[in-house]
Parts: C-alpha cells; sequence; structure tokens
C-alpha cells in the first residue's frame, strides 16, 4: 500500500520534475515558435497536461494541419494511457468513482511510474504526485514562455532522454523474474524495431506484444505467484 | 485557426482515454491473468519508451558504443538498486557531460 501522506507522494516525484522541468522548458519555447502565444501555451499546458501530446499538436497548429489531423495524431499518441488507466484501476478500487474521474486527468507516465509501484494507491498520496507533476509542468511552462526565445538553441536538446533515467530508477527493482526480463528485453527490443512509426504508436504495439509474448513465456515456464509482481 | 478550438480538440483526443480505461476496469473482481497482464504494463511500456532514447537517438542507426545516450543508461542501470535519486543523477550527469564535452 502507498503512504497516506500527501506531502510524501509530493516528495517521491521531486526526482521525475528534474527530469521533466527542462521538456515544459523547451515546451515552452517551441509554443512561440509555433506563434501559438503564451496564453495559448499556457493553456495547453493547464487543460490539456500531456507533454509529448502538446508538442505534436503545437507542431501540427503551426503546420495550420486541420483539426481532423490534430485529433487524430494527439489520440494515438495518447493510446499508451490506456494501459495507465487500465494497470491503475485496481489499485484506486477503494477510491470513489467521482475522486478517479478527476484523478484520470492527472494520469501522466511519470505520476504513473511513481503511483504504480504500489498495490493500493491511497487518495491523499495519488493527489500529492499529481499536483506536484502538475504544477511543475505549468512553473517551467511559463518559464519557457516567458525566456523560450532567449534560448532556442535549447529546443534541439533531446529532451526526451532526461526523462529516461528516472524510467530505469522504475524498470530494474521490477525485475526480480526471469519472465519480468524476458518482457522489458522484447518490448525494449520490438520499441526500436518499431521506432519509425508515426505518432510514437510503436511503444503502445511493443508493450502490448511483450505483454502478450510474457504471459506465454511464463505459461510454457512457470513461476512462482509470488514471484510475479513487483508491486510494493 | 482559434487556439482555443485546439485546446479543445486536444482535450476531447486526450482526456476520455485516461478516463474510460480507469472505469472500465474499476470496481471489478479481475482475474489473476488480468491482474498479472496489468502487473506488466510499467515495466513493458517505459522500457518501449527508453529503448529508442538509448538505442536509436538521431533516428538511425549508430554504434551503440560512441553514444553518450548508451554510456549514460548504463551508468544509471548500475546504480539503479540504490534507489531514483543517485540513477538520476549518474545518468542525467553522465550525459549532459558526455553531450558538452562531444565524448
Amino acid at each position: 500500500m502507498s503512504p497516506g501522506s500527501f506531502w510524501k507522494g509530493a516528495i517521491d516525484i521531486v526526482p521525475m520534475l528534474l527530469g521533466t522541468a527542462p521538456f515544459g522548458f523547451v515546451f515552452g519555447a517551441f509554443v512561440l515558435e509555433m506563434e501559438i502565444g503564451i496564453l495559448g501555451g499556457q493553456g495547453l499546458s493547464a487543460f490539456v497536461f500531456a507533454g509529448s501530446s502538446q508538442f505534436v499538436g503545437a507542431n501540427l497548429y503551426g503546420q495550420g494541419a486541420s483539426l481532423l489531423i490534430i485529433f487524430v495524431a494527439t489520440f494515438a499518441l495518447n493510446m499508451r494511457h490506456a494501459l495507465y488507466g487500465a494497470a491503475l484501476a485496481p489499485k484506486l478500487r477503494k477510491i470513489k468513482p467521482r475522486e478517479q474521474f478527476f484523478m484520470s486527468f492527472f494520469i501522466t507516465d511519470e505520476a504513473f511510474a511513481i503511483v504504480s509501484r504500489f498495490g493500493i494507491i491511497q487518495s491523499k498520496y495519488f493527489w500529492g504526485v499529481a499536483l506536484a507533476m502538475y504544477f511543475n509542468w505549468q512553473a517551467w511552462t511559463f518559464i519557457g514562455l516567458m525566456s523560450g526565445s532567449y534560448f532556442k538553441e535549447y529546443s534541439s536538446l533531446n529532451a526526451g532522454f532526461l526523462l529516461v533515467p528516472a524510467f530505469i530508477a522504475i524498470i530494474f527493482p521490477q525485475i526480480k523474474t526471469k519472465s519480468s526480463l524476458f518482457c522489458v528485453v522484447i518490448a525494449a527490443v520490438l520499441s526500436l524495431v518499431l521506432s519509425s512509426l508515426p505518432y510514437q504508436a510503436g511503444f503502445i504495439i511493443s508493450a502490448i506484444l511483450a505483454i502478450t509474448l510474457t504471459i506465454f513465456f511464463e505459461y510454457i515456464f512457470p513461476v512462482a505467484p509470488n514471484q510475479t509482481t513487483g508491486t510494493k | 485557426m482559434d487556439i482555443i478550438i485546439i485546446i479543445l480538440v486536444m482535450v476531447i483526443a486526450t482526456f476520455p482515454i485516461r478516463a474510460l480505461s480507469l472505469f472500465a476496469f474499476s470496481g471489478r473482481e479481475l482475474s489473476p491473468l488480468t491482474l498479472r497482464i496489468l502487473s506488466l504494463i510499467p515495466i513493458s511500456v517505459f522500457s518501449a519508451i527508453c529503448s529508442p532514447y538509448i538505442l536509436y537517438p538521431s533516428g538511425r542507426w549508430e554504434n551503440p558504443l560512441i553514444l553518450t545516450e548508451v554510456w549514460a543508461a548504463l551508468g544509471a542501470i548500475m546504480v539503479a538498486r540504490y534507489g531514483m535519486l543517485p540513477t538520476i543523477f549518474v545518468g542525467i550527469g553522465i550525459y549532459v557531460f558526455g553531450s558538452n564535452f562531444n565524448l
């Protein structure tokens, strides 16, 4: 079970905030390049709150793409959140549906990485994680919007890599069995093979295939039930 | 096109995915197989997200030994057992150092 404290959640996500700070900053700078404006850029962060989708949406807007294209691209890019929601549902079962509805808006890669470590997630802990992540993203978007024109060269940084060490810290403690190692390797290899697919579709396809193959792997090489979960 | 409409369209494209998937599995007794599938989601998705950033950062194949991202990831993996902060500091530290000094 997760801790029950709001502040513990806010503290636990601090390492992730360090990783997302440059990402938010670059987004702010990028928005200015796409001529979306300060209010529009901050509005995207405030109401959409989906990092990579925001980049793609802003880019398509800047290129004059149609609403349908923007919708389809954003939808496809965000499909992995369907997996996150499904994975979190059993862990949030002690929380009322109305609160879960509001929580779902705050499910991001980073928040999911922190809260999914626990078998049961307590409400206050979730909100600590979620709101710290949300306001960090707003703050860095704002800083990027205010100062981005002076630091345009930063938009060529591989900002995506800055989150990789944080995700490694999540993945590796959960590799406790041969089957979980199998799942990690298969997902990584398939993602490389499928990386040329548009709108990061390779992420979700490789994850689904890796899970399917891992279930088959466990069927062929059974493991003890208590060894299969990496959650606390 | 008005940016408010774009924001609205993007909200419609992102929020229902999060909410509906949560509600679809909420309040139900799930079978052990379903629970096992759901428990594999974090490691599979994060592995899928990470590997192109590590081994395919420029969008074309390169010798992994010359990629700063690979050395940064290896450093992060080596200290991952000590917690998130050391992993992030080592990983980002190697990456920033390697990128700035063109190693």
